[in-house]
Formats: C-alpha cells, structure tokens, sequence
C-alpha cells in the first residue's frame, strides 16, 4: 500500500465548484485522496479521489435501489474509516441527505450512547443507517424502536443490488448533509448545509483563510462527526485536490504522539486542533523525544472550538522547539457548524495574537479597556485572543441587548450574515426562528466584540460547558441531577468557570434541605459519581439551603446569576484569591 | 495469569500513572470510584493496551465499568 502523494497533478481550484459532485469529479481525475492510519500509527487503508469517485457511485446505485425518495436522510456512524467517505459521497450522487453519527463513547455508557443514537436517528428521520464493524452492535441496538428501510455494516449494504436507474446527484440548491454538532444530547439539533453553503465556505477558506496552494498536504485526527473534522478535513482537501492523513481521534487520545509523527513523515503542512490538543500532546511528550520530529513544513496550526487561551499553546511551542515547530504557524480561528465551518481565520505567519482587558470594566459595561504592562499588578485582567478578520462572504455585526448595532471594543452577540449561513435546524422550526431572522442573520449566541473586521470572541454559545473541546449542555447535567432521590425539579444550575490555568470547570449548584452532614456528604458523592458516569467529567457541587438559587422575574433560573454567585462564594472561601473568569 | 492478579496490575498501573496510592478492589468503577474523567480513561487505555499486549475493540468497553469488568476484558482477548 501507497499513500496518495502531494500533488494531484491537476491545475488548483480552490473549491471553485457548484456541488460536492463537482468537486469530487474533478479531484477524481488527479492523484490525491485520503490515507487512514489505525491505532498504532500505521497506514491501514488508501482512499483516492479517484477510487472514491467509483466506490460512491456503485454504493449510489444500490442505495438507489433501495427505492428511497430524493433527499432520504443515510446516518453514518462516523468513525475514521473509508466507510464514511464511501457513503457520504454515495449520498452525493444518489440524492441522499448523509447525516454523520458520533462514533465516540464514554466507557461503560453503553445505554447513554444508544439512546443518543436513537434520538439522533429519529430527529433526522433516518431511512438508513450504516456503521463500521465496530459500532454495529451500538447501531442495531439503537434501530429496533426505528423503523428504518435498511441499517447495517459497510459489507452488507455491499451485498445489495445496483439499481439500474440513471443517478441525479444533489445540486447547488440542495441540502449538502445535516450536522449533529449544536445542541444537547436530549434534545439534538441538525444544522442544515447546503451545497452552495458549504461551496461558498469551502472556497473563503481555501482562498482566503488557509492561502492553500498545491504544495499542501492535511492532517487530522479531529472525529468526522464534528465540524472541524468533516468540513475542514474531508470536504476541504477535496474541493482544494489535497491529500490527506487520518488518525481516530480515539487514537490520539491514547497516543498523541501519533500525530506528530504523522505530520513529520507525511510533510503536513495544515492540521487544527482545539486547544485542549496542544496541550494533551505537550503533556504527553517526552523531552528525549523532541529530535525525532521534524514539524517545520507545518505552516498552519489552527486553533479554535473552544475559548483560546494562549499559555497551553506557548507550551506546546516550547517543547517542540527542537522539532521545528514554528509559534507562528498558530491560526486562531472561530467558527461553528450554524455556518458550515469557519467564519474568522487570524492572518497566517503572525502566531496567536492575546491581548489584556480590564476585567471589571468588560463584565460591568461591556467595555474593552486593554491593560497595560504597568497596570497589569493593579488591575484585573482578562486574556482574550484575536480570532482575525471575518471571511469576505460575511457580514459582520456586534448587537446590544436592543438589538443595536455596537461599535468596536464593545461586547454584544455576534451576529452574522452570508452564503455559508445554515438554511435553518432540520425540521425544528422553532429553534430556526430563535437564532435566524427574516433577513438572513444569525444570531450565534456568542459574545464579543470587533476590532474593524476582526472578531474576538469572548464567551461561547450563552450556557455551553466546553470540556476538552466537546460541548456539554447544562440542562443534561441538571436534568441528571434531578433524577437522583432528594433533588427536587428545578433545583439544580449547572455551568462552568474558567479556572487560572484556563481550564474550564464544571459546577452544579443544588438547593437541598438536608442538614444531616452525613447525608449531605453521600448526596454530595452520589451526584459526583453520576456525573462521572455519564459525562466523564469531574464537578464541584455546592449544596445550598432551598431558595438560594437566583430567579429570573418569570421564576426561571439564572444561570449567569448563579455563577455570579458562586463565583462570589468562591472567593470568600479562598480569601479573596482571584477566580479568573470571564465566560459569561 | 489468574483474575485477581490482573486486577491487581490494572490498579498498579493506575496508581503508577496517577502517581498516588489509590484504595480500589474489583468491584470499584473508573468513572465512579476511581474518579476519572473521560480524558484520563482513554490515556489509562493505553497504558493498558501496552503492559498486556492487547487492543481493546469499543464493543467490549462498552460493557466495562469497574475494575473487574476491565480484567475480564483483558484476559478474554490475551486469550484469542
């Protein structure tokens, strides 16, 4: 086995296409594609444009001769496997809607990850559902209160006869694929991309964000399932002819190292990772080990998915300086899946640019102070990285609570407008009208501010909890909580702060009237091993006497008020030691 | 290697990894009692999948919550 080589052979077109058929018709034509490498960091399959043009269409014609109806949504339970990309451009040229499933899993949360299965197949209303060998089990489970015209391994959709009709594959004005990435695992919402969304973005990014040209080359380990990895790292080398080289986001979380040896071998010139990435691969690298890299054809190092903060990304530049890794390689980036992928790229070449804002004038006004050097042991401060000028097809706009456009340095919601934006949630009017107006504009319920075109993004998405760049949405966690005997519906807030190293961290208040310490304690232990066990994180829990929590005039929670609170609690108990925070 | 030393081992290698002394028995679970997060499972995986020579597929996790399950895992695909 070969891995598919640097250069295509073909003229570059930044994902100057109308349709993904397109773009994938002409890649085929060249010699690049993808290459997947198991968990020991070995080459294990080879996909080329120009295999993966033949493979999608075959696969097309048998699910065609499924007798599906036109735009029929296939889930693919994503792992990093040529079983996605088969079937996701099979739906390209059949006329399917692809929908990629999460392939990840807590361990021993069989029950969790069957049921989130479950619901994502019936919110999408799934026809079909394919899974690798190794998530079959999960996949049938998760069928049998479904009814789905077919659901099955890679193999046995093989097995099928290829129908005889001519294809008629999705065009411009069609839906591309729905994304499963915002919203809770109780009540997930698909993003709908377009073709001409996901063209429109591929194109700003292949331009204008990553300056790519032919002598590029992708690497990822990102889950396929999410954003980053399915836009930027499948669609993206595609639309551009660039090839790239996979490894399972499982197998970075075991071995880091992997991807550096990876990008060293292979040459990569573009890879992206969330913050939390850096950070594991720096923890994890052994000094003894910096000489066996060599990263210095890396020119883009993208960072984005989560809140940046800049220590964890000096770190990792530090311990790979031997390597060859150059700091200026860093691309903060902000995007989301509302707009297909990317919205703002820093410029290349510069590194992470953070800057210094009073802390007190930004959560009381809204108002961006820089802090200077000589201020810096007077004042509080706020770190906030610069997330670069917004692609050329948006519209940018900084809204107050009246909906008022704001001027520079001056936090609102960050609004947005342009062919990237989702044409709405699948089938959820409702949530639609809430974040998308007559007009085109996105809410995306982030908040910042603007420097001219460049964006800073100062909290995510109103509530979301980011731990290690996956997204945890507070209502599970209270909606968990209230399950447990003793906790009362309605009585619980969860959210997070950001600790002085940057990490988030989770906390969950609750009104409780125990005053047995005893039972307080195995209350306290019995939350703390539920959230555990299915969310994989640690919490701080804070019971409070009944009516501590704040309410909002309609008797709804206040979750910022709560973390205000605790927050204020915090600080008494540690004496006033400073809690950076800022996330909200 | 009879069950209980597997166990044993797994819990060693835990301690080792974590760098402190941890009071856990087979009937303890990772996530629960062992306190670890979803991050810290998977880098104790491959500390795992080193010291027995072993890879451990998804389907099988999916059934492991203590320690327990963990070495009967082990055992069962050393043994394939």
């Amino acid at each position: 086995m070969k891995i598919t080589p640097l250069n295509s052979s073909l003229p570059l077109r930044n994902a100057s296409f109308d349709t993904l058929v397109e773009a994938l018709e002409y890649a085929a034509e060249g010699e690049t594609g993808y290459n997947f490498y198991d968990g020991r960091g070995e080459l294990s399959s080879v996909l080329s444009y120009k295999d993966l043009r033949l493979e999608a269409k075959c696969l097309a014609k048998k699910l065609v001769g499924l007798g599906l109806k036109r735009g029929a949504r296939v889930a693919i339970v994503a792992e990093t496997d040529p079983t996605f990309h088969r079937f996701f451009f099979a739906c390209q040229y059949a006329g399917f809607v692809p929908v990629a499933l999460p392939a990840g899993f807590q361990i021993g949360a069989r029950k969790a990850y069957v049921e989130q299965l479950e619901r994502m197949l019936d919110t999408c209303g799934a026809d079909v559902a394919v899974a690798p060998e190794s998530h079959i089990g999960f996949l049938k489970q998760a069928v049998e209160r479904l009814d789905l015209v077919k659901a099955g391994t890679s193999d046995e959709f093989d097995t099928l006869h290829e129908s005889g009709k001519k294809l008629f594959p999705l065009n411009a004005d069609d839906i591309a694929y729905l994304q499963y990435t915002s919203g809770s695992t109780r009540f997930p919402r698909g993003v709908e991309i377009s073709q001409k969304s996901v063209m429109a973005n591929l194109r700003d990014i292949s331009v204008h964000g990553l300056k790519i040209t032919e002598q590029d080359r992708m690497v990822s380990w990102l889950p396929l399932y999410h954003d980053m990895g399915l836009v930027a790292f499948v669609l993206l080398p595609l639309g551009s002819q660039l090839s790239a080289d996979y490894l399972s986001p499982r197998t970075f979380g075991m071995r880091p190292r992997l991807w550096l040896k990876l990008l060293s071998q292979n040459k990569g010139t573009i890879s992206s990772s969330p913050p939390f990435g850096y950070a594991l691969c720096a923890k994890r690298l052994r000094l003894t080990d910096q000489d066996k890299y060599d990263l210095s054809s890396w020119r883009v190092a993208c960072v984005g998915a989560e809140r940046i903060h800049p220590e964890p990304l000096r770190q990792f530049a530090h311990v790979l300086k031997a390597a060859n890794f150059n700091p200026k390689a860093f691309v903060a980036c902000y995007g989301m899946a509302e707009c297909a992928l990317a919205i703002s790229f820093e410029a290349l070449d510069v590194g992470i640019k953070s800057m210094q804002v009073d802390k007190d004038k930004m959560s009381s006004e809204g108002l961006v102070i820089p802090v200077s050097k000589v201020d810096e042991n007077t004042v509080k401060a706020l770190t906030f990285v610069d997330c670069g000028k917004v692609l050329p097809s948006f519209e940018l706009a900084i809204r107050g609570d009246d909906g008022s456009d704001l001027p520079d340095n001056q936090c609102g919601r960050i609004c947005l407008r342009g062919p990237s934006v989702m044409t709405g949630y699948f089938q959820n009017p409702a949530a639609t009208e809430e974040s998308l107006s007559s007009d085109g504009w996105l809410d995306t319920g982030d908040i910042g501010y603007r420097i001219g075109e460049n964006i800073v993004v100062t909290a995510r998405r109103k509530d979301v909890i980011i731990v290690n760049g996956r997204n945890i949405w507070p209502h599970d966690l209270e909606y968990l909580a209230e399950t447990l005997p003793g906790v009362r519906f309605g009585n619980v807030s969860a959210f997070s702060f950001s600790d002085e190293k940057g990490s988030d961290q989770v906390v969950i208040v609750v009104e409780s009237r125990e005053k047995n310490p005893a039972k307080i304690r195995t209350l306290v232990s019995e939350l703390s091993a539920l959230m555990t066990e299915n969310f994989g994180i640690v919490c701080h829990l804070d019971l409070v006497p009944p009516r501590t929590l704040p309410r909002t005039s309609s008797g709804k929670l206040s979750r910022s008020k709560a973390k205000q609170d605790f927050l204020a609690r915090l600080e008494l108990f540690n004496g006033g030691t400073q809690v950076a925070g800022g996330n909200g | 290697m009879d069950k209980n030393a597997v166990v044993e081992k797994l819990i060693k290698l835990l301690e080792g990894s974590l760098g402190k002394s941890l009071v856990l028995s087979k009937d303890s679970t990772l996530l629960g009692d062992a306190g670890l997060e979803s991050i810290q499972v998977i880098e104790y995986l491959c500390e795992v999948e080193d010291a027995f020579d072993v890879v451990v597929d998804e389907e099988s996790l999916s059934h492991v919550s203590t320690f327990g399950d963990l070495a009967s895992v082990v055992e069962r695909i050393s043994s394939e």
